[in-house]
């Protein structure tokens, strides 16, 4: 079972229908379920609501009375529901972007467009309910890291039987006298570990995880867990969501020249915001490539419905393709069933900030940048014949 | 570092995570478990922290290691823009590959 399954990367297949965690019972073949309740989760594409007028019947009177209210009523185009808020981490070693602390917002940045990453966590800012369970709190639905939790879990277990294993074929061998020097020397080597393992027998058994730290209890103030984790926001998704969309507020930042100047001091981090905020017009949603060695992942519809199917590097325009480079990454991103996508931007400095002093001529800005896009797949003669 | 801290211990579950060097961006913790299964126990391992930004040098892991005298390896976590942190094992000579 490689699949398109989001909770399972390559698993064993043969080992019934599910893996037990917690007491509970996780299915592994149910992509077209978790959709579905994926699709009940996501429903917005991006952080805000159209509003849509009622329908207008030139001959009803009454529809025509109400499709005037409520034109007169809404603001046309679209409506920001909220404005969500934002920090920056201002010390000289701080990450860049933004930091949304309250969590509702946070949740409804991921819900919404998938923005942002729990610092706590893989993506989706999962900290919270991981930590509750761990604690033997209720914490609600198993979040993706217990998942690949679990699976590890089970990979050290099959490690350790197949050493038991090894070790007892060995000593088989030395019994019917068979056994060569390098297998004694394996033999004694094994031996030994086994000792070894027994003597600290918690070392390396999964209780040392699940018990409670001290670390953990100095986390409970008055019987609830404090809410440590918050979202971070990448500087071109913080700076796509107040300029673009206009539901950020960044704390100390007023006016788009000085956003711009703290988030993408480089040309470099400009180009990269342009290659972003292409892809997003385009309706891709676009994560941070850092996983795979790239700038930007791209996805369809965002993590929780598939693997994102290209991988996007800016290239920088005036240069060739370094090879090395190419061939190096190419293995981990054809390994992980994507494509290459090189991104050129046609130029490379980044516009004069002091001039953009609104969405207008942020716009005007951006229309001064052409993108070309080179795609690479891996070919290889005898596996591509189909 | 604090970032790398709260990390090490929120997320990755690490105990007694303190600065270690302040000047060598270096923490000191122990992880849950063993971090290489030839290990003979959970040891307390020193962290060098750096951001993607940061250039990489012989001379600034021999300086890491002048740090930590008593330690064969060090843990070298480095924080990308996205705030995610890649955790690699750095060892000071030639080490064994663990079985897969």
């Amino acid at each position: 079972m490689v699949s398109d399954d989001p909770f399972f990367n390559s698993t064993d297949s043969g080992s019934g229908p599910g893996i037990q965690l917690d007491g509970r019972f996780l299915k592994t073949t149910t992509n077209k379920g978790y959709n579905k309740r994926a699709k009940d989760v996501y429903v917005l594409p991006l952080p805000f609501s159209l509003n849509s007028l009622p329908a207008l019947i030139p001959h009803n009177p009454l529809s025509v009375f109400m499709y005037t209210v409520a034109l007169l009523s809404k603001p046309l185009r679209f409506t920001t529901q909220k404005r969500h808020k934002a920090y920056i981490d201002s010390t000289s070693q701080g990450t860049p972007g933004a930091f949304v602390p309250d969590l509702q917002s946070a949740m409804e940045l991921w819900q919404q467009g998938f923005f942002g990453k729990g610092t706590l966590s893989r993506s989706e800012p999962s900290w919270f309910g991981r930590t509750s369970r761990r604690l033997g709190l209720d914490g609600g639905e198993l979040t993706l890291e217990e998942i690949t939790e679990a699976r590890r879990a089970k990979r050290r277990k099959f490690k350790k039987e197949r050493e038991q294993q090894q070790l007892l074929e060995l000593k088989q061998k030395q019994k019917e006298g068979v056994l060569n020097p390098a297998d004694a020397n394996l033999l004694d080597k094994n031996e030994k570990k086994q000792i070894e393992d027994n003597e600290n027998n918690a070392a390396d058994s999964d209780a040392v995880v699940t018990k409670v730290r001290k670390e953990d209890t100095d986390l409970i103030k008055d019987g609830v867990i404090e809410k440590l984790e918050t979202l971070h926001l990448h500087p071109c998704e913080a700076v796509f969501l107040c300029v673009c969309l206009g539901v950020l507020e960044i704390d100390g930042i007023e006016t788009i020249q000085q956003l711009l100047q703290t988030f993408f001091p480089e040309d470099s981090d400009w180009q990269k915001y342009v290659v972003y905020h292409y892809f997003r017009s385009l309706g891709w949603c676009v994560r941070d490539g850092i996983k795979f060695g790239v700038d930007w992942l791209i996805y369809k519809q965002g993590p929780p419905f598939q693997h994102a199917e290209f991988a996007v590097s800016v290239q920088p325009s005036s240069g060739r393709p370094d090879w090395w480079w190419l061939h190096a990454n190419m293995r981990v991103v054809n390994n992980a069933k994507k494509a290459m996508t090189l991104v050129y931007v046609t130029k490379e400095e980044r516009p004069d900030y002091t001039k953009i002093s609104n969405v207008a001529a942020f716009r005007k800005a951006l229309s001064q940048y052409t993108v070309k896009i080179l795609t690479f797949s891996r070919f290889t003669p005898s596996r591509c014949r189909d | 570092m604090d970032t790398v801290i709260e990390n090490l211990v929120h997320q990755q579950l690490w105990t007694d995570c303190k600065i270690y060097n302040e000047d060598a961006n270096l923490i000191r913790g122990t992880p849950p478990r063993k971090l290489h299964p030839e290990d003979a126990q959970i040891s307390s391992e020193y962290v060098l922290v750096s951001h993607m930004r940061d250039s990489v040098s012989v001379r600034g892991y021999t300086k890491t290691f002048q740090s930590v005298h008593d330690a064969s390896r060090v843990v070298h976590a480095v924080i990308a823009e996205d705030s995610t942190i890649a955790y690699y094992i750095v060892y000071k000579s030639l080490n064994p590959p663990r079985r897969n």
